[in-house]
């Protein structure tokens, strides 16, 4: 039977943004396969760039996954590897390229930090 | 306060305004864009829009909820028609004008017209902007 909109909702995965400061924090609800960039710019997520357009051609996406969530993610591929050496801010364990990082139900509920800077 | 203008909102024109704001710029943003349509992201427009695995709704680079809460003024479908570098002003089509204390250009580039007889035929495109990709793509499933 076809949700309707409310249920849609309900089960669309959640991702939250917590600013640089700690402070400002924005959740999300994502469509389905939907990277953590692009819904971070449509709803105009501060500190989040996404220069590229999600190509892996830049790094002002760069965001650190919550530690409790890295394990549950797919791994940096090589050319994100490469790209992460772009980045603004310093590269951690839990860096990640957040367009390669999409949203799905079970990673419903997602936390990321946003870096100090993109640029 | 200072005043900023920023001519072009492709993604160079948009992300100076976001940052500007991001590490506290207080003055005005005036972002001037002679492409109707609120800024979008153009990399896709060759790639996932072309191919129609994702429409409109996902190329926004600057939603009109968000140039307002930043206080960055929007002039989408105007063009500049000059540039009064010693009076620190740019010209609209419209013939109205808007001061400034930085000015941006960030128009990007325009495609090159192909300097060969019948590049103006039916069937020779140039893709740069949305309603360019909107035409390819529908003359592209026409074909399929």
């Amino acid at each position: 039977m076809p949700l309707n909109a409310t249920e849609r909702v309900r089960q669309m995965p959640k991702v939250t943004y917590v600013g640089a400061d700690g402070g400002t924090t924005t959740t999300l609800d994502v469509q389905d396969g939907t990277s953590v960039m692009k819904a971070a710019v449509l709803n105009g997520v501060d500190g989040i760039v996404g220069e590229c357009g999600g190509n892996l051609m830049c790094a002002t996406c760069h965001v650190y996954v919550a530690p409790e969530w890295t394990g549950r993610l797919s791994e940096r591929d090589e050319v994100e590897e490469e790209m992460l050496e772009e980045a603004s801010a310093p590269v951690r364990e839990e860096s990640r390229l957040s367009c390669q990082v999409l949203a799905k139900q079970d990673l419903d509920g997602l936390v990321v930090h946003l870096p100090e800077s993109q640029i | 306060m200072t005043r900023t203008v920023i001519v072009g909102a492709g993604v160079a024109g948009v992300q100076t305004a976001l940052e500007l704001r991001h590490r506290g710029y207080a003055g005005d943003i005036t972002l001037i864009s002679e492409d109707m349509e609120e800024p979008y992201d153009r990399p896709a427009l060759s790639k996932e829009f072309l191919k129609g695995s994702v429409g409109r709704d996902t190329l926004g680079l600057l939603p009109a909820q968000t140039a307002s809460e930043r206080a960055i003024t929007m002039r989408l479908g105007s063009r500049v028609s000059d540039l009064r570098t010693s009076e620190q002003q740019v010209v609209l089509s419209d013939g109205s004008s808007a001061s400034y204390d930085y000015l941006v250009l960030a128009t990007g580039a325009h495609n090159r017209p192909l300097p060969v007889p019948g590049a103006d035929l039916p069937g020779v495109w140039s893709l740069r902007g949305l309603d360019e990709a909107e035409g390819l793509r529908s003359a592209l499933a026409e074909r399929a």
